[in-house]
This record gives C-alpha cells, sequence and structure tokens, in this order.
C-alpha cells in the first residue's frame, strides 16, 4: 500500500516536472517574456525598460541557469510571481480555490445523483434505449451552451435562480448543474454498462433464487460489483471539471480558479498558467491515489491479494 | 475468425435469440440513426463549403426594425441584437465552426501518426522517451493543455486550431502506436518480410494503412469534440471573434441578451449539439462496422 503511494506521488511529480520542462522552454522559444511581464505589444515598452525588467527578473541569466532556478523554486513550492498581479502565484491561487471548490463539490453531487439514479433505474430494462439518448444528449452538449438554456429558463424565464453568483446559496445550483450535467451522462454509461455485466452474473442469479427484490439485488449485490469502473472513470473526469470550471465561472460571472486561469491566459500571465497546470496535475494524482485507495475497500479480494 | 465464433456457440440460448431477431428485423431499422448522422453532417458541410445556398437572407444584413424578433416564418430561429437573421448567420457560421473541428483533427492525426508511429518502430530508448511524454499529456484535460498553448502563443483562430490539435495528439499517438505494435506483430506483416519486402515498404504498405483503420472511428467521433472545443475557446473570448459569424462566438453574444432573447442564445447550440451526436452516432456505426468485419 504504501508502495502504490510513493509511485503514485513520483508519477505526479513526474508529469509536474514534465510539464514545467516543456512549459519553460515552449515559453522561450515562442515569445519574449520581458515583453509579457511589460503588458504585452501593445504596451509598447521602451527598450530601457525591457532592459530593466530583464535585469530585474534575471532574464540576461544563461537559460541553463534560469531553468534550474526555476526548477529549485518550483520544488520548494514557490511557484513565482504573478506578471500582472504581482503577487505570489500561490497566493493568487489560494485566494480563488475556495469558491472554485464549493463548485466542483457542487457538481460532484449532481453528477453522482443523476448517474445513479438513472443507471439504476434502467439497467437492463426497457427503458435503457430512452436513457441511452439523454446520455448520450447530456454527454454531447456544450457546457458553455447548456449553461445558457438553464439561465434561460430558470433564472430569467422562471425567476427561480439568480443569473450571477452573489453571496446567496440558491446562486450556487445553476452553476453545479451546468458543470455537473454533462460528467453525470458520461457516468451513467459507464455505470449502466457495468451494472447490465454484473446483472449476468451467478452471484445475482443465486441472489434472485434467494428470493431477494429487484431493488435488494441492484442495490445491495451489482451496485457493488459495479463500482470499480466507475470511481475510475470518476478519478479520470475529475480532471475535467477544472476544464469546464473555466466555462462554467465566466458564464455565470463567479470568481475561482477558472475565471483566473482565463485572466491569466488572456493576459499572458505565464507563471498563474504555470501555477494552475501544477495544482491541476498535484489534484488529478490525489484523486487517482484515493481511487486506488478505495478499491480493496469495495472487493475485499484486492485486499487479501495486496497482503 | 475461430475466436470470434467460438462464443457465440457457447453463448445461452435466450440471449441468442433476441441478437438474432434484432439482425433480422433491423437491417434498414438499425442504420436509421447513422444515416441521419450522415445526412445532417452532409449538411453542415454544404453549409460550411456554400452558405449562400442554404442561407434564407444574407448573414450580414443589419436590419434596425427587426431587433431580438422572436422566431417566426420570416426569420425561423428569430433575429440577433442587429436585426440580423439567426438561421442564417448558423448556416454560414458552420465554415469557421467546422474549420477549428477539421483543423485540429487533422493536425492531431499527423502529430498523432508521427509521434505513436517513431513509438512502436523506434528505439526502445525513443519508445520510452516520448510514451513519458505522451502519458505526461494524458495527465491534463485537453482544455487545459489548449489554454496553455493559447497562453504561450497568444489567443486568435488560427492559434485556438492549433491548440486544440496540440492538445489531442497525446490520445491520438497512443491509439497509432498500440494498432502498430499489434499490426507489426501479425502475420501478414511477417508474410511481406518473408517474401523479401524492403523494411520501409512493409512500413508504407501495410503497417501503416492497418494502423491508420481504427483511427477513422477516433478522428469522425473527434471532428464532433475539437468542433466542440473550438466553440468553447471562442465562448471564452480566444478563438473567432464577432462579427465573424461562429457558433461559439453567437452564443458568447447571446449571454448579454438572453433576457430579452432566448432562440439566440438556444438556436447556435443546437447546431453544435447536433453536430457532435452526429458524428458521435456515425463513429460509433463505423466502429461497429469494422468490429464486424474483423470478426
Amino acid at each position: 500500500m504504501l508502495r502504490l503511494i510513493i509511485m503514485r506521488l513520483l508519477a505526479a511529480v513526474g508529469v509536474v516536472l514534465g510539464a514545467a520542462v516543456v512549459t519553460f522552454f515552449a515559453t522561450r522559444a515562442m515569445g519574449d517574456p520581458a515583453l509579457a511581464i511589460a503588458g504585452g505589444p501593445e504596451s509598447q515598452p521602451t527598450p530601457e525598460v525591457l532592459a530593466q525588467i530583464r535585469a530585474d527578473y534575471g532574464l540576461d541569466d544563461p537559460l541553463v541557469v534560469q531553468f534550474l532556478a526555476y526548477l529549485g523554486n518550483l520544488l520548494t513550492g514557490d511557484l513565482g510571481t504573478s506578471y500582472r498581479l504581482e503577487v505570489p502565484v500561490t497566493a493568487a491561487i489560494g485566494e480563488q480555490l475556495p469558491s472554485t471548490l464549493l463548485l466542483a463539490l457542487g457538481a460532484a453531487v449532481v453528477a453522482v445523483i443523476v448517474s445513479f439514479v438513472l443507471a439504476l433505474a434502467t439497467a437492463g430494462r426497457p427503458s435503457r434505449k430512452a436513457s441511452g439518448v439523454l446520455e448520450l444528449a447530456f454527454a454531447s452538449t456544450p457546457v458553455f451552451w447548456l449553461g445558457l438554456l438553464l439561465l434561460s429558463l430558470f433564472s430569467y424565464g422562471l425567476g427561480w435562480f439568480p443569473s450571477i453568483s452573489t453571496s446567496d446559496p440558491r446562486s450556487l445550483v445553476l452553476p453545479s448543474v451546468t458543470l455537473g450535467l454533462p460528467i453525470g451522462g458520461l457516468l451513467t454509461q459507464v455505470l449502466r454498462t457495468a451494472l447490465e455485466e454484473a446483472l449476468e452474473q451467478p452471484f445475482v442469479l443465486s441472489a434472485r433464487a434467494r428470493g431477494l427484490g429487484e431493488a435488494a439485488v441492484r442495490l445491495r449485490h451489482a451496485l457493488r460489483h459495479s463500482l470499480i469502473p466507475y470511481l475510475t472513470m470518476s478519478g479520470y473526469v475529475a480532471g475535467a471539471l477544472l476544464g469546464g470550471a473555466v466555462i462554467t465561472e465566466t458564464l455565470f460571472n463567479r470568481q475561482g480558479i477558472g475565471s483566473l486561469l482565463l485572466s491569466s491566459v488572456t493576459t499572458q500571465d505565464l507563471p498563474v498558467v504555470m501555477g494552475i497546470v501544477v495544482l491541476s496535475a498535484a489534484i488529478f494524482a490525489l484523486v487517482n491515489l484515493l481511487v486506488d485507495l478505495s478499491y480493496p475497500i469495495i472487493d475485499r479480494r484486492l485486499k487479501e491479494h495486496a497482503a | 475468425m475461430s475466436t470470434a465464433s467460438a462464443p457465440a456457440i457457447q453463448g445461452s440460448a435466450p440471449a441468442e435469440a433476441p441478437a438474432r431477431l434484432r439482425a433480422r428485423s433491423g437491417v434498414w431499422v438499425g442504420r436509421i440513426p447513422a444515416i441521419l448522422a450522415a445526412a445532417l453532417l452532409g449538411f453542415y458541410l454544404v453549409a460550411a463549403f456554400v452558405p449562400g445556398l442554404l442561407a434564407p437572407h444574407d448573414a450580414a444584413e443589419v436590419n434596425p426594425n427587426s431587433i431580438l424578433a422572436a422566431p417566426s416564418p420570416a426569420h425561423p430561429f428569430g433575429t440577433d441584437e442587429l436585426g440580423r437573421d439567426i438561421l442564417s448567420r448558423i448556416i454560414h457560421a458552420a465554415g469557421n465552426s467546422l474549420l477549428l473541428g477539421f483543423g485540429a483533427v487533422a493536425i492531431a492525426l499527423v502529430g498523432g501518426t508521427v509521434l505513436g508511429l517513431s513509438a512502436a518502430l523506434g528505439h526502445r530508448f525513443t519508445n520510452a522517451i516520448l510514451m513519458r511524454f505522451v502519458d505526461i499529456g494524458l495527465a491534463f484535460p485537453e482544455l487545459l493543455l489548449a489554454l496553455l498553448v493559447i497562453a504561450i502563443a497568444g489567443a486568435g483562430p488560427t492559434n485556438a486550431l492549433l491548440a486544440i490539435g496540440i492538445a489531442t495528439i497525446p490520445t491520438y499517438a497512443r491509439v497509432i502506436r498500440a494498432e502498430a505494435l499489434s499490426v507489426r506483430r501479425s502475420t501478414y506483416v511477417e508474410a511481406a518480410r518473408a517474401l523479401g519486402q524492403p523494411e520501409w515498404k512493409v512500413l508504407v504498405r501495410h503497417v501503416l494503412p492497418n494502423a491508420l483503420r481504427p483511427l477513422i472511428v477516433i478522428a469522425t467521433i473527434g471532428v464532433g469534440t475539437a468542433t466542440l472545443a473550438g466553440a468553447g475557446l471562442s465562448f471564452i473570448g480566444l478563438g473567432v471573434s464577432p462579427p465573424t459569424p461562429e457558433w461559439g462566438s453567437m452564443l458568447a453574444t447571446a449571454r448579454s441578451f438572453l433576457q430579452q432573447a432566448w432562440w439566440y442564445g438556444a438556436f447556435p447550440g443546437l447546431a453544435i449539439t447536433s453536430l457532435v451526436v452526429s458524428t458521435t452516432v456515425l463513429g460509433r456505426a463505423l466502429q461497429a462496422r469494422t468490429e464486424g468485419r474483423a470478426a
């Protein structure tokens, strides 16, 4: 078990380092960072200003020295300073993180409820055709369009929910549904397939032979069997939440990592963009580690196997 | 052939009966979704190349007398904030939107093929290095990778296309590599070698075409998802920007007029979703066909 945790952490470090290497050299190959720090080509800085920036940020040093300094900072948790906000990247990200975590949590709740209800109700039944159409529609609907439709109907049409984000908890509902429904569609497909496979197994037949009702068979026996592929897929789509958050937060004028990322991309504020990429790699590794650790809890045979 | 038919013989009788029934009655019924999907895709392609043929109005024609007009026989999808016909704009936008999708898939196909084939056929060391980078790429959501490319290269339609293409290269590279590895071990490649064909000829005439076949399925579905990603980038202001018609940028403008005009937000999105659904349905149908042939 310890081995697994160490392997996962090493893999995460490898991913972050690889991303750092590629980004660092791609940035230097594509443009002049001093120009980006000065505010982009539109700001038309004088050569003296650019020279001053280069001296301040150590951009005159050999590329290898700069790269090693960058890696050293990265390893001590220093992600650098934002060109635009002029605060440490960690502070800028930390300030926006709670809002996005709240949104991601809301979206996860929506996705889990949708997938469990749809998959459990339709697996192996005639209604699976209708559910299949619904899943395809959910999974094919762009987040931004779904958000617009929900806003049209529930915010401007019926007036149930506010159209922009406030401290009112009701303002979290539409963004969560917007972000969670497409993921719910994807997870339903996985869970339904796994459930249908489980329902064919001999242990389900034996449970039915013991006189268990359909609900008990599905909830107590088939569901547990289907959770492993479901969890694997959940770990995989957890990364997609951040991508969706960019669009959802823009659409609902919400504060958060997504809107910070978008404004940093627009202004080419690379330290912040890099910081969010690193954060995303760390979250992805953490979620997948949790998924791996949960396997033996769900399937006892894996525990014996590991021991 | 033998491995595929063996389980069917052993299969239980109740599971077999409905399958046979479906096969008999569903030759045409089963193909209806794929035919509809192909027809819709054809419609969008015609719209992309000759929008004037399909659009009822001039997409740029401003009409101050019918600003944000509700859907009517004259304007089936209503009009926008300048009184332009939304249906005509959606049709004229098809070219720009599909260009993002097809362009990105083309980049991903070329990049993925080069990377995947080099990994599969190159030295063990090359393989290890290349696949580590592919793994790193796969660890990030595609939108995040695309945003990273745009942060480095800047916003705009060309860079948006490049960004989506680059962000999806790892997926294609992985599939190509796996296919090339399995094709390389197949008997017909061995036979070609045994007949004394030079190595490059074996690669070009036997390995490449067979490794590319499953990519057709992925690329078909990929056109839909890449177009969606492109519309997403335009929606957040990093791709095509107004007044050029594009589905995602139309929706971005519609956000400000949602209170007065639900149709403005509804119909351009319907175009994107219907495209993604049709490429998915078509891709799955192609997959079923190729798998059927392989068995």
